[in-house]
């Protein structure tokens, strides 16, 4: 217990002493870590925007004119069990003239055209939406071959091929969100790394010195390492605090192009997360930088 | 039973250059013993190997019948705690001041605070240095902290004390201090290994001298002179 109280208390004088180098290298950590919450960010916003587009698709399955409520409403019992769908609504045939009516009001083309009919020329449906976009040729299959006696159509295959944009669309997004958080990482780990590496580099003579007069790899490994707990502690705050008003600003202008995208709100909402997956990443970096960086001087004989 | 053994030790240089050719050499146990020889005659390797800074492309080196190069990485410490080590270029601590550069010896060693504080305070004293105690190296003058360097060798009290070349940057009468304190230390029981290729000072102490030249021994006798 003495022995890492003396550690600890070496490590954290060494961090006071070497005032410049300790502020370089916290200057950078930080830098990597607003990385890291643009990096989350971009995740949030590359998922919601694929799934808004995605809750934009779905498909709907027509019922012959005769066909009983009651057993439309049982196939959309037996949908609402697949694994694959999110939801189904049911629309009367009544709804469907409603509706049909709602939009067209200022189209008197089109209300005359209907009045000329005789009866209610809808059919009802039910709309259904898939978890996943690449699970809609599944479901357009489901129903054709369970349904098809009460069944007039799905429009599946009128939508097949805007469906499949969307969802390579939607792939894409994901892939590059994905990518460009991987390489931008990549390269914020490689600074940082090389950051620790180059301060561990200038205390090389310090570490062989410590060896020569009998100090075990432990003693003079402990104080680097807790030099790097400081600096991830002090950078992943220093982050954290820089972060806030940075997104406070950005926020409102992100919401005009996509109103459900709220950062402020995720961000004051995951307050605690966030901060611990800064701490969590600013301490780790620091220290498993500093061990790695320290364990080829302490190999040497 | 000697207390160090060099048993034909041989470092050679990937280049070619020879630093030792087959040194054999055994030192007793409470010895006073002076290395001599021009600059590059392999005193500074000799002594390195010791503490296994450098190791030797051929032979063995023993201290009380082990293998200093057989040592565990984990074991290596503990024999560098009963080696004190006075370097020519001296190898303090550069962040930290005088008394912390003796404390951390004892640190290490797991000494309580209090006997940590008493125990640096007065080696600080013996050295002269109690009123620099707050100072870094860097502040101090190459007298300073070639005594500083003695009192971080000294601080727990180790078997053996090597010091190499410990008077090369001082002036005559930092000198003698250094040659005062180094025999004060031998009459304590430590194995003194000293290299100098300072004739005075040798010929005045009368002790036993080898003569290295060339990475090889030309001579070796209990009450040396110096003869190149």
């Amino acid at each position: 217990m003495e022995n890492f109280k003396r550690i600890f208390n070496t490590g954290a004088l060494n961090f006071w002493r070497n005032g410049w180098l300790s502020t370089a290298t916290v200057g950078v950590m930080v830098l990597t870590l607003l990385m890291v919450v643009m990096l989350i960010f971009i995740l949030i916003f590359t998922y919601n925007l694929a799934g808004e587009l995605q809750n934009k698709v779905d498909i709907s399955a027509y019922f012959k004119p005769d066909t009983k409520e009651s057993s439309i409403l049982r196939v959309k019992e037996d949908l609402e069990g697949l694994a694959q769908i999110k939801s189904v609504s049911y629309v009367s045939q009544d709804e469907a003239l409603y509706s049909f009516k709602e939009k067209h009001k200022n189209d008197p083309v089109s209300l005359q055209a209907l009045a000329e009919l005789e009866g209610n020329p809808f059919e009802a449906s039910l709309s259904v939406s898939a978890k996943d976009i690449k699970n809609y040729q599944f479901i357009n299959d489901y129903i054709y071959s369970r349904y098809q006696d009460i069944l007039d159509n799905v429009n599946y295959p009128e939508n097949q091929s805007v469906i499949n944009k969307i969802a390579s669309f939607i792939m894409g997004i994901r892939i590059a969100g994905l990518t460009m958080t991987v390489i931008l990482a990549l390269i914020a780990l490689l600074v940082s790394f090389n950051t620790i590496r180059l301060v561990i580099y200038t205390s090389r003579e310090e570490i062989r010195i410590m060896r020569l007069v009998g100090a075990t790899n432990w003693f003079v490994r402990g104080p680097f390492l807790v030099n790097g707990f400081l600096q991830g502690v002090i950078s992943s705050f220093l982050a954290f605090v820089i972060s806030w008003p940075i997104i406070y600003y950005f926020s409102p202008k992100i919401k005009i192009f996509m109103p459900s995208m709220d950062f402020n709100y995720y961000f004051t909402s995951h307050f605690f997360l966030i901060y611990l997956i800064l701490l969590f990443v600013g301490v780790g970096i620091a220290v498993l930088g500093s061990a790695l960086a320290i364990r080829r001087y302490l190999k040497e004989y | 039973m000697p207390l160090i053994l060099f048993d034909a030790v041989s470092k050679l240089y990937p280049h070619g250059s020879v630093v030792l050719d087959k040194v054999n050499l055994a030192i007793s146990r409470g010895e006073f013993i002076s290395i001599v020889g021009p600059s590059g005659a392999g005193k500074t390797t000799l002594l390195r190997m010791l503490i296994a800074d450098v190791i030797p492309t051929e032979g063995k080196v023993f201290v009380d019948d082990v293998d200093v190069h057989r040592l565990h990485q984990k074991e290596l410490p503990f024999l560098r705690r009963r080696i004190g080590s006075v370097f020519q270029d001296y190898k303090l601590l550069p962040q930290k001041t005088a008394f912390e550069n003796i404390a951390f010896v004892l640190e290490f060693e797991g000494k309580n605070l209090s006997e940590i504080n008493k125990t640096t305070e007065e080696v600080l004293e013996i050295v002269g240095m109690q009123d620099k105690a707050k100072h870094f190296p860097g502040e101090l003058s190459g007298g300073e902290k070639q005594r500083l360097a003695f009192a971080r060798a000294l601080v727990n009290h180790p078997e053996i004390l090597l010091a190499d070349e410990p008077t090369g940057n001082l002036d005559p009468l930092n000198t003698w201090d250094v040659v005062r304190l180094l025999l004060k230390i031998h009459e304590g029981g430590t194995t003194v290994i000293l290299t100098s290729h300072d004739k005075e000072i040798i010929n005045t102490l009368n002790n036993r001298v080898v003569t290295l030249d060339n990475g090889k021994i030309v001579s070796d006798e209990k009450k040396g002179r110096y003869i190149l």
